[in-house]
């Protein structure tokens, strides 16, 4: 009977003590922040290269205004995602907040260069220029930073 | 010369429509993240197809009974009722995925957001269910979605580097920043892309549609051996036009619009027209099947009146059906969940429920009181027992897979 009860007792315990494990801060190093902003980043890179193909390929008379502008419009909501996986972390104490800080002026540096291009492409205002230069800068920038990170995870 | 022109049209709609909104969106994910290492999927997909399509055909032709009534029959009511419950709930979830991909194609050639288009798709799919004659849908999204030969084409245009596209596909490695429980994941979304169970409902249910007769059994299989490997391999020419032109720039694809990129910088603007009209075919016309087969499935189960043979008022459950599971289609759509989404579930969930409608055709294809001297050679039945065994693992490993990579993030 008692050897029933501790087993009870442990299929309750052990599910709490899981859970309790994945409580803000409790287990967290600077390596993980590194690894967990790594992958919105990898999101950013995908939408920024995204961004490039869909303009130059308008600029290029290869594509429509219709098909850039539905790509862009989903490279926008992919950023938005990105950008709530950055600002949502808890980071560890040490170089993660500014970690932090950094992906997010990189993932809204990233947005400014996207709605910039669909403003572009829809012919809202802009040259092909300029907005292939921000999102090459976005790009570079989030590039960097993933560099870091990867350093920081490895 | 009239045979011969049948004999065509079977293997030309059997291309068309092999590609669905799941092949489309899988292949392209796939090949943007694993490049061709995982084309080999798509072979056993194809071969498992084929297979599983066969017998099917030839248990609809020779038995004169369709899946259901079948899977009913043999399996007694209430482990059939089971089964239909399952095989309903992922139709419809196929169903939905088909709808979303009409919507997101019409978006492509609009910019008018998908939720003012997805009523107008459940609309059209239904009103063609309702009016055109079976042989007419089929053939014509068959013929339409052959278009998509778009992507093999610019896959040469874009010039790749072949033998390294041979490398990935002939000597499949996981890629260094990809996992192996990811790697396997997606193998089995490729698999259940290819294996869709909504095709054998079509495929047995449409041999009663067109009375098919043993007499028909060359034909079917001509159009099944030879018309969905070359389906097959405008699905592997998805994943390397993916492959080629966003895995080196680390793109992962997420929506419909980057799937039609490559295409467009290799074609222009004729390519690009050319690519959304065959992907508006292809996930009309599969929506057109899942529709039909929602129908099918609870029709054949319950034995009510069905078929397209028969005019609505004939068959006014079988219809009522329809219409409900296009309604709930239409109804999840509107809550502004991503198609892309519902379409990556959906082909996972399709290699999770295969084994429920392989299993009972593999037992009455071998039934001599159902299929006389027509049941499997014993070529058939070796290759059909491996395929048992690899469905029954990826049906098990589907769901685990999908936790442990939360769904291939």
């Amino acid at each position: 009977m008692q050897v029933v009860r501790r087993r009870a007792a442990l299929l309750v315990v052990l599910p709490l003590l899981v859970t309790a494990g994945c409580a803000v801060g409790s287990t967290q190093g600077p390596a993980d922040d590194a690894r967990a902003l790594a992958d919105p980043l990898a999101q950013v890179t995908s939408a920024v290269e995204t961004a490039l193909l869909a303009t130059s390929l308008l600029d290029e008379g290869r594509t429509s205004t219709t098909v850039t502008d539905t790509a862009l419009l989903d490279q926008v909501h992919v950023l938005q995602d990105a950008s709530d996986a950055v600002a949502t972390l808890v980071p560890a104490p040490g170089p993660g907040s500014a970690w932090q800080s950094d992906a997010l002026a990189a993932v809204g540096e990233a947005q400014t260069a996207v709605a910039d291009a669909r403003a572009w492409a829809t012919g809202a205002g802009g040259s092909v220029d300029e907005v292939t230069a921000a999102l090459e800068d976005a790009g570079a920038r989030v590039d960097d930073l993933t560099a870091t990170l990867q350093e920081a995870g490895s | 010369m009239k045979r011969l022109l049948g004999v065509a049209l079977g293997v030309l709609t059997a291309i068309g429509g092999f590609l669905d909104i799941g092949d489309l969106v899988t292949n392209a994910v796939v090949g943007s993240r694993f490049g061709l290492n995982l084309a080999w999927v798509v072979v056993v997909g194809v071969v498992g197809i084929c297979l599983f399509a066969q017998m099917s055909g030839r248990v609809a032709a020779v038995s004169g009974r369709a899946t259901f009534e079948i899977i009913r029959e043999r399996l007694g009511p209430r482990t059939a009722g089971a089964n239909l419950v399952a095989s309903f709930l992922i139709n419809l979830l196929t169903l939905t995925a088909e709808v979303g991909g009409i919507a997101l194609a019409l978006q492509l050639a609009s910019s008018v957001e998908p939720r003012l288009w997805i009523p107008v798709a459940g609309l059209a799919v239904w009103l063609v269910i309702w009016r055109a004659k079976f042989s007419i849908l089929e053939n014509v999204t068959g013929l339409l979605g052959l278009t998509l030969v778009v992507f093999a084409v610019a896959l040469f245009l874009l010039g790749p580097d072949w033998s390294e596209l041979a490398d990935q596909a002939l000597s499949p490695t996981v890629p260094g920043d990809e996992g192996h429980a990811v790697y396997w994941y997606y193998a089995i979304a490729l698999f259940g892309a290819a294996m869709t169970p909504y095709e054998v409902f079509f495929f047995s249910s449409g041999a009663r549609e067109e009375k098919w007769t043993v007499k028909d059994l060359s034909q079917s299989r001509l159009n099944v051996l030879v018309g969905f490997p070359l389906g097959g391999i405008l699905s592997v020419a998805i994943a390397a036009c993916a492959a080629v032109v966003f895995l080196p720039a680390s793109v992962e694809v997420s929506s419909l619009s980057q799937i039609v990129l490559p295409v467009a910088l290799a074609g222009g603007k004729l390519a690009l027209a050319v690519v959304i009209v065959g992907i508006v075919a292809a996930t009309f016309g599969a929506a057109l099947e899942t529709g039909l087969s929602s129908g099918y499935t609870l029709a054949q189960y319950l034995g009510w009146s069905w078929g397209k043979f028969r005019r609505p008022a004939q068959a006014a459950r079988f219809h009522l059906t329809m219409i409900i599971a296009l309604l709930v289609a239409v109804a999840v759509l509107m809550t502004s969940v991503d198609p892309i989404k519902v379409t990556e579930f959906s082909v996972v969930f399709s290699a999770v429920a295969l084994p429920l409608t392989y299993l009972p055709i593999l037992l009455v294809a071998n039934d001599p009181e159902y299929m006389g001297k027509h049941v499997n050679g014993r070529v058939t039945n070796a290759l059909a027992l491996v395929y048992l065994v690899v469905i029954l693992a990826a049906s098990l490993a589907a769901i685990p897979l999908m936790i442990a990579t939360g769904a291939g993030s």
